[in-house]
């Protein structure tokens, strides 16, 4: 009995070295990368058809990760908002104090807020998207609404709007500042110095603040965020 | 903004690391999947798939070492070839079951007499199996798989997976036996 029982190990054993031994012998006879190139060519479709599939799984990983982070700014947003809205409710000192807090939260971010304003109607977005880019996800609360916009090389756009009694912080780091007014609208040009960060345009118009940031050239920015309709 | 630009760098990363490595491994996928599917196209699609089947387990996959990284999109673009064939239903001359893929190689006398033999007769029924048992018997083996990883690589029930290693495990022991090196001690 335990004979049979030491065959069968020592059978699995060989077995096992002989699928092993059996695979690595042939894959390492084959030729070297580039002869094997020579032998075999994939079509330009084949190449567009791989380069779409690595830009896809690009674009589901960044969306993820866009839903997860625009859900917790939204939730800090609306935070931010539930502060100030209460600090208006009370003394004019407490009001105050609430606002040095935020403001000393981080010395990089610049903050946007209208606290008087308010709100008319619904926000409205951009008309015009750039070709070659289409929604990707939307995310509507009460006071903010976001959308995502990408392509088929990866690239993205994010859009948001605020209802103006709430503040906006975008990071002021790495980016030359620029004021630019356009048919009565201030709009604030953040160009980022860094070629892989996102630049981002600010405004308000109605009693709603907007925000467009993105890696793309910030003109196409400038060009949404005056087709607001 | 700062989180969004990291997480974005990192899926950046991600992607040209998963470009470099189709950039390296194309011609090698695309000569196994040719001699198992015979036209361009199909050779194509198995790619893809197999590629497919990469990102979907990045995690683990692109941190493996290159040596392992190959051994593994050779064995998953085998697994895709069959897969294509199964859901083609396509006509062949033969069954899978039967498919093999290379003849054995008939090594000189000198070379089994420094082998050990009972390794060297297993080697050969090794390469006699149908194409299927061998990709399971490497996922189990050479990615050392679980049978559960195997079925989900290859749209088989783990079931299957087990009734296809008995029956390869048969097939090698009675090579062996019938080649007079079987030793069943009783």
């Amino acid at each position: 009995m335990s004979n049979s029982r030491m065959s069968e190990i020592e059978f699995e054993s060989l077995l096992r070295h002989a699928v092993i031994e059996n695979f690595y012998e042939e894959l390492d006879s084959l030729p070297p990368r580039e002869e094997l190139a020579k032998m075999y060519t994939a079509s330009p479709e084949h190449e567009k058809r791989m380069r779409k599939l690595f830009a896809r799984e690009n674009r589901k990983e960044i969306s993820k990760k866009i839903q997860k982070i625009g859900r917790r700014a939204a939730a800090a947003a609306l935070i931010l908002v539930i502060l100030l809205f209460s600090a208006l409710m009370f003394n004019p000192e407490v009001r105050a104090t609430v606002v040095e807090t935020i403001k000393s939260w981080s010395q990089e971010f610049v903050r946007f807020t209208s606290p008087y304003a308010e709100s008319e109607g619904t926000s409205k977005e951009p008309t015009f998207i750039p070709a070659g880019f289409w929604e990707e996800h939307r995310s509507e609360l009460d006071f903010i609404t976001t959308v995502f916009y990408m392509n088929a090389d990866g690239e993205h756009i994010m859009f948001e709007s605020t209802a103006a009694d709430g503040s906006v912080a975008v990071d002021g780091t790495d980016v030359e500042h620029d004021v630019i007014i356009e048919e009565g609208i201030e709009f604030h040009v953040f160009v980022s110095t860094d070629e892989l960060a996102d630049s981002f345009i600010v405004w308000e118009v109605g009693g709603w603040i907007y925000r467009l940031y993105s890696t793309i050239p910030v003109e196409y920015l400038q060009i949404m965020a005056l087709s607001l309709g | 903004m700062l989180i969004f630009y990291l997480s974005a760098l990192e899926t950046e990363e991600e992607r040209m690391k998963l470009a470099e490595l189709y950039h390296e491994y194309e011609p090698l996928m695309f000569r196994y999947a040719m001699k198992l599917m015979g036209s361009a196209e199909q050779s194509q699609d198995a790619v893809h798939d197999a590629f497919l089947a990469v990102i979907r387990h990045k995690e683990k996959y692109l941190s493996l070492s290159d040596r392992n990284f190959r051994s593994l999109i050779v064995i998953i673009v085998k697994s895709k070839c069959l897969d294509l064939i199964k859901r083609e239903k396509k006509t062949i001359p033969v069954a899978i079951e039967d498919m093999t893929f290379e003849e054995p190689i008939e090594r000189s006398g000198e070379e089994i007499f420094l082998k050990n033999e009972k390794a060297e007769k297993l080697h050969q029924a090794v390469k006699r199996l149908d194409e299927t048992s061998r990709i399971i018997l490497e996922m189990k083996y050479v990615l050392g798989m679980s049978y559960k990883e195997i079925a989900a690589e290859t749209n088989l029930t783990t079931k299957q997976i087990d009734n296809n290693m008995m029956k390869a495990k048969a097939k090698t022991r009675k090579y062996l036996e019938e080649s007079g090196e079987a030793n069943d001690e009783q």
